[in-house]
Order: structure tokens, then sequence, then C-alpha cells
């Protein structure tokens, strides 16, 4: 099967379910999230042997930007992430367990605290996995969007090391730039379809002109999410993360955020911060995201001081850590 | 809307050669000086550009009939990459490589082809464009240079403006109105092929504010031009140069002006210490630079598959000589943040050349203003 073929499968749920939660009735976030449990889709980067599809993160890309597209209020991407990370942890734990039931984020919680995933706006979450004693452990977690999520129960350490604050950023990128294609869309439609003296208004140059900029913007993401997954490098104990490469497109990502939004609700007028129309669930994401994790900032600080610490050019720095 | 890009990487024939391009420059090294290098694509050097086209490296994608490399738009691009990345003088042989020879093969008759193809190729034959007139820039189609037909050939009066290299080059490829009158548009204009060391020809350099004087205005008087001049088919000018705007690659040139002023501030801050802010800033421009670097290549990868990605490249153009752009914005900013200048003489100065010519990056080639008028169409707003 080609990338494709599983992201026209997958569509029509995510569409669905972003359906029903920017409908504002009746959606169930655990109903929801059973049904991504029963799509299979959680084991998209699993080996075939343990009844995963056995996709790399370059194929399976266009499903988890997929979920940033149709602004998943589900940690899908989270979850799918950690399985291929940990697949030594999390991957044939009983469904009675809580590893069974998935439904994972990064985050960070003290026992029987506050528990705070890195991910803003969270309808379903289950577990999370921290940062804890020099390692990385499994939290249980209930409570839900509204009232915030408590650590709940026994803390699972896990034998495996990773650096979980960059996956959960990565996660969160891969998303952010999915999100920002749909605004991308979602703004040129508009533009086509809303008259004002007479023409679209998308006829006038001025907007042509900033949605030109927002499409650069946009693109650049784009292709940030495909440097970042080309540094998540899967092997048979789990994922090899690429710090450089996934720091530098995060924050490439991250940056893209604002001035997207920026030029997304100029273009909308009024009617792009009304509750009914679907903009303001992506400025939320947007804007949430692009600090979740840390700024673009805290990112490119970080690729500046890999640069600085071999000795070579900017350019061959950029080549063989960053491409 | 314009398709999401679509990640490609080189394929190790092309990346093979990044070796042997570095053994090269460091048989024929680029001046020591950031503020020399810093000139790259404005470095006229005839030695350097022949010493290339030995090497077979000019005119790479050309058909071998013609003496060109017969080589793939990949291994032109690490070529090209490497040679800017240096700061090599490939001002020469650079818009013949680019454009004119392309369009000559497009375009040309197979005599014009058979002559001037091969001495291009070998890095001896430079060339330049004659487009923008004092009243022709952005609405190119408001040309007035005029070619009237005679019975030795072409009668060529009027004038040209902006001419890179014209001082220094052995043709212009000119597109004049050939028919119809001045106000038809796009109606009745050539491209011809002018030798610069006709008669009646005046070529006059303009400095720019850098001090350099890289082009220049260019008076036809009468200049009489032989029946051969004429590159394609008579009224058909505007189509063959809005092709050549397909030559437009969008790549390591849109990408890579300003970096010989990164690599000097880089260099310095191993030497003096970085703090934060230094760091911040390095990492975005490394990080842009690595997004800008795929989405050029994206680019590469459709003209490899024979696509003429006119709107892709108008985007990547953007985005390019933007961080081209900013480069120097920023850096002025992080060098003299603590109070006072914090550079060496050769960073102090680099820098001062970069900030100087970085205007020009969103003007030459077509202004920014225009290409974002490109990439709304491609966005299906006009
Ligand atoms: C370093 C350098 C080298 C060059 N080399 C060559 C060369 O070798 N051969 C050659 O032929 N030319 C060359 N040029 C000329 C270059 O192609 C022109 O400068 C360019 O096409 C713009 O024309 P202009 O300068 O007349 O500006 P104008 O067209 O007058 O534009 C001025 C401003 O008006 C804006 N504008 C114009 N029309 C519109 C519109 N429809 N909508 C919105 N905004 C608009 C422009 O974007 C710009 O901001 C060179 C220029 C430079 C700077």
């Amino acid at each position: 099967m080609s990338d494709s073929v599983f992201l026209d499968s997958i569509q029509p749920l995510f569409q669905d379910i972003n359906a029903r939660f920017t409908g504002q009735s009746d959606f169930s976030p655990q109903a929801a999230w059973d049904e991504l449990v029963q799509s299979g889709f959680l084991r998209l980067l699993l080996p075939e042997s343990a009844e995963g599809a056995g996709l790399d993160i370059a194929q399976a890309l266009p499903v988890l930007m997929s979920a940033g597209y149709w602004a998943l209020p589900l940690p899908y991407v989270e979850t799918t992430l950690l399985y291929a990370a940990l697949p030594a942890a999390l991957v044939d734990a009983p469904a009675d367990t809580i590893e069974g039931n998935l439904a994972l984020a990064v985050g960070t919680c003290g026992p029987g605290g506050p528990a705070q995933p890195l991910r803003q706006g969270l309808h379903w979450l289950r577990a999370l996995v921290t940062a804890k004693d020099g390692g990385i452990a499994v939290v249980p977690v209930s409570g839900d969007v509204e009232q915030g999520w408590r650590s709940q129960g026994e803390v699972k350490p896990l034998s495996q090391e990773l650096d979980i604050h960059l996956l959960g950023t990565a996660a969160e990128c891969l998303q952010l730039a999915g999100a920002m294609q749909r605004v991308l869309e979602l703004t040129v439609d508009y533009a086509n379809t809303r008259q004002q003296f007479g023409r679209p208004i998308g006829k006038y140059q001025a907007l042509q002109q900033q949605i030109s900029v927002m499409t650069g913007h946009c693109h650049s993401a784009v292709m940030a999410a495909q440097l970042l997954a080309a540094g998540m490098v899967q092997a048979d104990s789990g994922l090899r993360l690429d710090t450089p490469r996934i720091a530098s497109a995060c924050g490439v990502i991250k940056a893209a955020c604002q001035p997207v939004v920026a030029t997304a609700h100029a273009v909308h007028g009024a009617i792009g911060v009304t509750e009914e129309y679907t903009l303001h669930h992506y400025t939320r994401r947007l804007l949430a995201g692009r600090i979740a994790g840390g700024s673009e900032s805290c990112w490119f600080e970080q690729v500046g001081r890999a640069c600085l610490e071999q000795d070579g050019r900017v350019f061959d720095f950029t080549l063989a850590a960053l491409s | 809307m314009i398709p999401w890009p679509q990640r490609q990487t080189l394929p190790t024939s092309a990346e093979a050669l990044r070796s042997e391009v570095r053994a090269f420059l460091a048989a024929h090294p680029p001046a020591a000086a950031a503020d020399v290098r810093a000139r790259s694509w404005m470095g006229f050097d005839a030695a350097f550009s022949q010493a290339l086209g030995q090497r077979g490296w000019v005119g790479i994608t050309l058909p071998t009939q013609y003496g060109g490399g017969g080589g793939s738009a990949f291994d032109r691009y690490v070529i090209l990459e490497e040679l800017l990345a240096a700061g090599a003088p490939v001002s020469a042989h650079w818009i013949a490589d680019r454009q004119s020879a392309p369009l000559l093969l497009r375009f040309g008759s197979d005599s014009q082809r058979r002559e001037l193809l091969p001495r291009i190729c070998a890095g001896e034959l430079y060339f330049c464009i004659g487009m923008s007139e004092p009243g022709a820039g952005s609405d190119l189609a408001s040309v007035s240079t005029r070619a009237v037909p005679n019975d030795q050939g072409w009668l060529l009066n009027g004038s040209k403006l902006w001419t890179t290299n014209a001082d220094r080059c052995h043709y212009m490829i000119a597109l004049a109105r050939t028919s119809g009158q001045h106000g038809d548009r796009q109606q009745g204009l050539s491209q011809l092929l002018v030798d610069l060391s006709l008669p009646g020809i005046t070529i006059r350099p303009i400095r720019d504010l850098a001090g350099d004087a890289h082009f220049n205005e260019v008076f036809f008087d009468n200049v009489q031009l032989p029946h051969d001049a004429l590159i394609g088919a008579e009224g058909d000018g505007w189509q063959q140069v809005t092709a050549e705007l397909a030559f437009e690659r969008s790549g390591p040139e849109r990408i890579l002006s300003s970096m010989a002023l990164l690599e000097c501030w880089c260099d310095q801050l191993r030497r003096s210490g970085a703090d934060a802010g230094d760091q911040r800033t390095l990492g975005e421009l490394a990080s842009r630079l690595a997004v800008l670097r795929s989405l050029s290549l994206s680019i590469t990868a459709q003209l490899e598959q024979g696509q003429s990605p006119v709107i892709p490249a108008a985007l990547v153009k953007d985005l390019g000589t933007t961080f081209e752009q900013d480069i120097p914005d920023r850096l002025a900013d992080q060098i003299a943040r603590r109070g006072g200048e914090h550079g060496s003489g050769e960073l102090m100065r680099t820098l001062a050349y970069t900030s100087m010519i970085a205007p020009t990056y969103s003007l030459r080639g077509g202004t920014r203003e225009i290409l974002r008028g490109l990439i709304a169409r491609g966005m299906g707003l006009r």
C-alpha cells in the first residue's frame, strides 16, 4: 500500500471527529478515542509482527499531519509516536492496564499533584510519559480538559531512554504543520468567496501579497515537517531522535505559527473571530502549540549551540546535521 | 493552490561531485577576505571561469554534442552550491550558463547553437541580458528599443539599462520591438543576439552604492545586425522571455548570497564566545537555510522531471531572497547589540558590503512584489 492509501482510509474518521468536535454537539472524547483505537492506526509505526502497519515516519507523515489538519483534540499523534519510540514498554500491554488503554502524551507531573501535558487542550488522556529520576516513567492521570489532569495511581518507571521533551515537541510540531495547511486552504477559499466593492476580496493586491507571504510560511512549515520526520529514525529498540535536525525543524514550524494566524484573521475579517466559524480552533491550536515545549527561540538556541560546538562552516553543519 | 513541496534528497551520483568541487576549489582558491568572497556572483574572473569550463562544469546540463556535460539538474545544484558557499567568483560565465545557453538551446538556430554553445561551455564566451530599459522595468512589455529589418538584417536603435556585465562580455541577448508600434505591448517583440563589439554601441558602467560597477547603460545608435541575429521567430520575443523566466530555478544563488557574512560572523563567535542571543540568531538562520535548501531541491527535482515549476520557483525565490536579506539585518543588530561595533575589521567590512547590496536581492530578476503576484496567481487568487 502506498502512503496515500493509509491517509485515504483514516481521513474520513479524522474528518468525522473534527465535525463532531467543532459542531459542539454530542462530542464524546472517549467514543472518538475508541474509534481511533479500533481503526488500528495507533499501530501505524509498529512492525507487522506487532500487528502494526510497518510504516516509517516519512511514510506515516501524511497521516500524522492530517491529525493536525483536522484539529484532532485527542493525543493520536503523541500516542502513535510514543508507541513507536517505546515498543518494549508500551506494546502488548493487557487492555485493562493503563498502557493498554493508551491515550498517552508527554508531560510533567508530581505525585498526587496536577499533571501538565506538553500539549494544551487535550480532551482525552489516560497517562503521561514523563521524565523521572533521570529516566522516564508512565504516570496514570485522570481528569478532563475543563478541570485539568491529575496524576493518579502507580507510577511505572521505564527502562528505556528517550528524550521525551523532544519527542513531545516534535509530535506537536507535525500537527501544527498540518494545521497550517488547513488554515491556508480556509484563507484562500474565503478570499475567493467573500465579495466587497463588487469583487472577491482576493482580487485586491494588498490581500494577494499578504496571502503570498503566508503561503511561504506554510510551505516552509510543511518542508520542515518532512525534515523533522527524517530526524526520527526507527530501530528495533524504538526511535532514535536526531536532536539538531528535529530542533531546527520545530523552530521553523513554531516561527511560522504567529504570522500565519495573523494573516488568516486579517483576511477573514469579523467572521474569523466567531465561535461558529472553524478558524478559531486552529488559532487556539497554533498559538498554544507555538509555545508548548518551548518557543522557536528555545529551539533555535539549541541549534546555534550545536553549530558552534563543531568547527566547520555553517553551510557544512546545515548539510550534515539539519538537511 | 500551489502543490505542497515534497522533500527530495540528492542522488548519490550528484552528492559524489561535492568532494571533486572542493578539491577544485582547493586548487583554485577564492579570495581569502570575506568581503571579497561576499561578491561571489558579482565577482568577474575569466581565468576562474575557463578553469571551471575545462573541468566540464560550465553548461553541465547541456547536451554533450554542444560541449555540455550531459549532467543532471542535481549535478548542477551541487556544483553551484559548493562554488557559492565558497564565495568563488562565478560572475563571468554565470548568465551564459544559467540563462543564455538554455535559451539558445531551446530557441536558437542550429548554427547559433553549434557556434555559441561549445564556447559557453568552455567558460570562454560571456553573455548579458538586455531586457530592462529606462521606461521598462517590471513592465517589460513596454520596451522601446527597436530593430528594423533591412537588406543586411536588422538596424538596432535604443538603449538598455542595468545590464549586468555588458562592459565585460561578448554578447547581449536583447529584447526589442521588431514590428508594430510602441504600445502594442507583447505583440511584435523579438530577441536578438547582439555582438557587443559592433560599431554604434556605447556602454557606460554604472557605479552601485557599494562602489562597484557591475551593471551598465548600453546605447544602440544604428547598430547593423546580421539576419541571423534573430533568435527564434520574429514576434515571439514575449513568449521566449516568459520561457526564459522558467530558467529561474530558485537554486543556491537565491539562498547563499549572504553566506560569506554569516560564516565570518560564526568564526568570530567561535573565537570570542557566544551568548544565548547569538546562539538563537545563528540557530534560526541555519534552520531556515536547511528548510530553504530542501525547498530549492524540490524545485530542482521538478526540473529534472521535465516540468517547468515557474510559480513554485517564485515562491522559493521570495523566501530565499528574504532570508538573504535577513542575514545582514539580524547580524547588524547582533554584532552591535552591546553598544558600539563588536566585530573585526573584516567582519565589519563584510557586513557593510552585504547590507548595502542586500536590497538588490529582491529586485534583480523580477521584484518581490511581482513574484508575490505570481504566487497569488498560483494560489488561484488572480
Ligand atoms: C543588481 C541588479 C542587476 C540587474 N541586472 C539586470 C540585467 O542584467 N539585465 C536586465 O535586463 N535587467 C537587470 N536588472 C534590472 C531588474 O530586472 C529591474 O530592476 C527589475 O525588473 C525592476 O525594474 P525597475 O528597477 O525599473 O523597478 P520598477 O519596475 O519601476 O519597480 C519599482 C517598484 O514598483 C513595484 N511595482 C512595479 N510594478 C508593480 C505592479 N504591477 N504591482 C505592484 N508593484 C509593482 C516594484 O515591485 C518595485 O517595488 C538588474 C537590477 C539589479 C538591481
